[in-house]
């Protein structure tokens, strides 16, 4: 038998897609190709970061660009709820009325609606600026990557140490090699060892606050002595791979079929509607040729206003700095009110009479790296395409009984 | 005030090249660079030093003394050339007779070239059937007429110049980079200390203004060199030429590569390192050297080239694209590939000297005769030694790799890049790791850079931010263009200040030829440095 929703895409809008098409009661199979953004993530999820209040500012996100994908959705506010709802159940934490803000892999602060829990207890604005927090260096690169995190809590926090807490956890020359995936995988086999060399690391060194590069694959609270958050992940990232794990734990437990593979028109399982939520080029969702092009039904992609392409494109679609505002990092398909994928003539697309829907970094109109949503806006948007797809063939469904 | 002999002006090849000669012949010399070592057109050429078996035709002088350096340079920083064979095809034209004539004549040519290739150890050339030629590359195009095979050699201009420096200072050279010189004054009158006439030059650095006085000022300014000639009061004209190169993500062939481009002039593809390299072009340029761009129309010509001989270049990924200017002699009136490439030493009076023109592969000739005048100018200074006294890492054969590994606890790949960049040196960048365990750890894996070797050019080297740290050691010059080592690198450094220069530097090759693949990389890099990095929040507490 048919599936009645099939989601192409196994990242956050996939998996949020998937969720809310299956807790509205529709059957699901959602295909994956393999990790893809969402498994580089930060464990830092963006609603629409810039400001203070999330919910508020994405709504003058919505005001302010007009083609952003916040700006089709009938319910905003409620989607927003349901977005933010989702991330809680797989236990991003934080306020949600305003915003945290973290310590970023350059030693910059990082506003973020919600993160994963020992990250979010870090929370910035949180700590009084007497306080004295240290990064804690374990070794090579991460001990090296330290000192420029410490610098930047010394720009908020005028009393922190002036170097980062060298903790005695690793003993081998060769450990200096140990990357910080690595460390994650040593600190779950070797928890207490961890935990007591933070405690030596801490005596007589004044640090109220410690920040840990990992706090391994499964965290768990480590008594340190004074409280001990986990830092935010650069790809690649632990809090990303740690997130790709709970959201296929998250799927099996709701019933959500899962298959995994490469998926071209000519295989495409039968089903009542479909959800893309294959991602931008990270996740291989849009291509760029002679046009941008989504890469499984070859719908139109746009960058702006822009779809056909020179052979070199970059002129085109890319500012002239590195941090100017890139049209080719918001390019994306189009979509309707009802987040429907829009087919060239800018109609709602169909494949094989199943309407198709459409989220996350596959929808053009915004770019994760700048203010405008990165993992919450995908986890909004794929459970507002999941419901609009549950309910496209429950209504189907009911229509037939 | 400090007072010298002689104020060099360009940290180029030339310049490092004469402060070097100077210095080990016993002249106080002060070398002036504005930016860093190779930061113009020495950092912006092909990376080789070649013969020049083009200049053959009409330029035979610039082809023997280039070949003839080379060896000189082979000799004295054997570590850092890497030989090139080169294949020339000769594609079919629709009459055969002429085509063979044709491959006949190529092959004369390089029978000419033959004489010289013993001067820098090169092999003589070879002639290939299809066949034959198909064995060594199946990438070249089916069905050609044949091809001839020549030897040229690679080498990484920007450490050939740091190299130059650091022996520079070595023999008591001041090498000030990042300093402007200002202001060119003649002194007539006569200098109370050392009764000689002199020149009061302006600097500004790092350390602000200051002013020095030097007997002789050479300007080895290159493309600039017009500008400092008239910063001294002198005119001077060159002719120069805009040459756009394209690298390639990874090596497309172990073989350089000659293809003809749409106008008859030859392009290469060419392994250089991990990556391949396409260049080149050729235009008269009028623009301001500070204010290089590239075109996608000048892309676009290279691919084309290529892409008749080699077909699978559509294919590859194409990392970056960049230009640099050759300040080539004045001439009015030749095409720009008919212009020679020979060099010349201008005399402004009263001591003040100019050289422009001339190639990489003869910059030490060049340097030479530019000492030869000056000492001449002074009356004083030794004999040239520069052609047999090796460069820093050049004394003795590089270790192997695999030892260096295992001594020094590096990833073999990493021990092996520097071994190529450093030679007999390489044990003391990792003697550093052997010291500070963290600095063992790579912070650029696509190029194979460790923290180590990254402290060593900040220590040693005179890498004053993370802009000289990438031509130190190819830093985020790799496949990934600087995603993942910029932040590392900026953290050895405890600063910053240079990254987004960096990144904009990386972004200003990227963005004319970003497409397919490379857009993934491209998007990664953005979310690591403005999405995670919140690198536009950097030193503000938005929430206070």
């Amino acid at each position: 038998m048919a599936v009645e929703v099939l989601v192409i895409g196994g990242g956050m809008a996939g998996t949020a897609a998937a969720l809310a098409a299956r807790s509205a009661g529709a059957s699901v199979l959602l295909v994956s190709r393999g990790p893809g953004a969402t498994a580089l993530s930060s464990g830092a999820a963006d609603v629409a970061a810039a400001g203070d209040a999330p919910l508020l500012e994405a709504a003058r996100t919505v005001a302010r660009r007009p083609g952003h994908p916040y700006a089709l959705l009938a319910d905003l506010d409620g989607a927003l709820r349901e977005g933010l709802l989702l991330l809680r159940a797989l236990g991003y934490a934080g306020p949600g009325e305003r915003n945290l803000w973290l310590l970023s892999p350059l030693g910059c602060p990082k506003p973020a609606a919600l993160a994963q829990p020992f990250i979010a207890a870090g929370d910035l604005r949180a700590l009084s600026r007497d306080a004295r927090p240290a990064v804690v260096a374990l070794a090579g690169a991460q001990a090296i990557e330290a000192r420029l995190q410490q610098a930047g809590l010394r720009r908020l926090f005028p009393q922190a140490p002036e170097r980062p807490l060298a903790a005695d956890f690793y003993t081998q020359r060769t450990d200096a090699l140990r990357g910080v995936p690595e460390m994650a995988a040593d600190l779950d086999a070797r928890r207490e060892r961890l935990a007591d060399a933070l405690r030596r690391a801490v005596r007589n060194s004044g640090a109220t606050h410690l920040l840990l590069p990992t706090m391994g694959l499964e965290p768990e609270p480590i008594d340190a002595g004074v409280p001990v958050f986990e830092l935010l992940g650069a790809p690649p990232s632990v809090p990303g791979l740690r997130l790709q794990r709970q959201l296929v734990k998250a799927l099996q437990a709701t019933g959500v079929e899962l298959r995994l593979g490469e998926i071209t028109p000519a295989d495409v399982p039968e089903a009542g509607a479909m959800v893309l939520a294959t991602g931008r080029f990270i996740g291989g969702g849009i291509r760029s040729g002679a046009t941008l092009t989504e890469t499984v039904f070859a719908l139109p992609a746009y960058a702006g206003e822009r779809r056909s392409l020179p052979a070199l494109p970059g002129e085109e679609l890319f500012a002239v700095k590195a941090a100017g505002r890139h049209a080719g990092f918001a390019a994306g398909l189009r979509i309707g009110p009802d987040l429907r994928a829009l087919d060239a003539h800018g109609r709602p697309a169909f494949f094989k009479a199943a309407p198709l829907f459409a989220a996350g970094a596959v929808v053009g109109g915004y770019d994760q790296s700048r203010d405008e949503g990165g993992l919450g806006a995908a986890a909004i948007l794929g459970a507002a395409a999941g419901h609009n797809a549950a309910a496209a063939v429950l209504g189907a469904r009911r229509a037939s009984a | 005030m400090k007072s010298f002999d002689l104020l060099v002006i360009g940290g180029g090849v030339n310049g490092t090249g004469i402060a070097r000669d100077a210095a080990m012949r016993g002249l106080s010399t002060c070398l002036v660079e504005k930016k860093d070592f190779a930061a113009g057109s020495s950092g912006a050429n092909s990376g080789m030093i070649h013969g020049g078996a083009r200049y053959l035709l009409f330029d035979a002088k610039v082809t023997r003394l280039s070949c003839l350096d080379s060896g000189y340079i082979q000799r004295i920083a054997p570590h850092l050339l890497f030989r090139i064979p080169f294949l020339i095809p000769v594609l079919p034209s629709g009459h055969e007779l002429f085509d063979q004539a044709y491959l006949y004549g190529v092959e004369c040519y390089f029978e000419e070239y033959d004489r010289y290739q013993p001067l820098k150890n090169g092999k003589p050339h070879t002639r290939l059937s299809d066949q034959e030629l198909h064995e060594l590359e199946p990438g070249v195009v089916q069905g050609t007429v044949g091809a001839v095979s020549m030897d040229e050699y690679g080498i990484d201009p920007f450490r050939l110049c740091t190299l130059n420096a650091r022996s520079a200072a070595e023999h008591g050279a001041d090498v000030r980079t990042h300093t402007q010189v200002t202001r060119l004054q003649r002194q007539d009158d006569i200098d109370s200390d050392s009764h000689y006439q002199y020149w009061r030059v302006g600097l500004e650095g790092p350390s602000g203004s200051e002013e020095a006085r030097a007997r002789v000022v050479f300007n080895a300014a290159g493309p600039w060199a017009p500008k400092i000639a008239a910063l001294g009061g002198a005119e001077l004209k060159i002719r120069p030429g805009k040459g756009v190169h394209v690298t390639l993500d990874r090596r497309l062939s172990n073989y350089g590569i000659v293809c003809r481009a749409i106008d008859g002039r030859d392009v290469f593809v060419m392994p250089h390192e991990d990556s391949c390299i396409i260049g080149t072009t050729d235009d008269d340029f009028y623009g301001d050297p500070d204010e290089l761009s590239v075109s996608q129309d000048e892309v676009e010509y290279l691919l084309q080239a290529v892409e008749r001989t080699f077909p699978s270049v559509r294919q590859a990924r194409i990392l970056r694209a960049w230009a640099g200017v050759r300040p080539t002699l004045w001439q009015y009136g030749p095409l720009e590939d008919r212009l020679s490439r020979d060099h010349k030493i201008y005399d402004h009076g009263g001591g003040f000297f100019s050289i422009v023109g001339g190639k990489l592969a003869s910059f030490r000739a060049m340097a030479e005769e530019a000492v030869d005048t000056v000492s001449r100018a002074l009356s004083k200074g030794g004999r040239c030694e520069t052609h047999k006294t090796p460069l820093p890492g050049g004394e003795a054969p590089a270790p192997a790799a695999e030892e260096l590994s295992r001594q020094h606890d590096v990833p073999a790949f990493a021990a092996a890049r520097i071994a190529y960049r450093h030679g007999a040196e390489a044990p003391r960048v990792l003697a550093l790791a052997d010291e500070r365990p963290e600095l063992r750890a790579l912070c650029c894996p696509c190029e194979g850079v460790t923290f180590a070797e990254l402290e060593f050019a900040r220590t040693r080297e005179f890498a004053a931010g993370l802009l000289d740290l990438r031509r130190r050691c190819r830093l985020a010059m790799g496949v990934c263009q600087g995603a993942r080592c910029i932040g590392p690198a900026a953290a050895l450094l405890e600063d910053l200040s240079q990254a987004r220069e960096l990144l904009d530097e990386r972004w200003k090759g990227q963005r004319p030829v970003l497409a397919g693949d490379g857009l993934a990389q491209a998007e990664l890099l953005q979310s690591t440095y403005f999405g995670v990095g919140a690198l536009q929040n950097e030193g503000t507490a938005p929430w206070r």
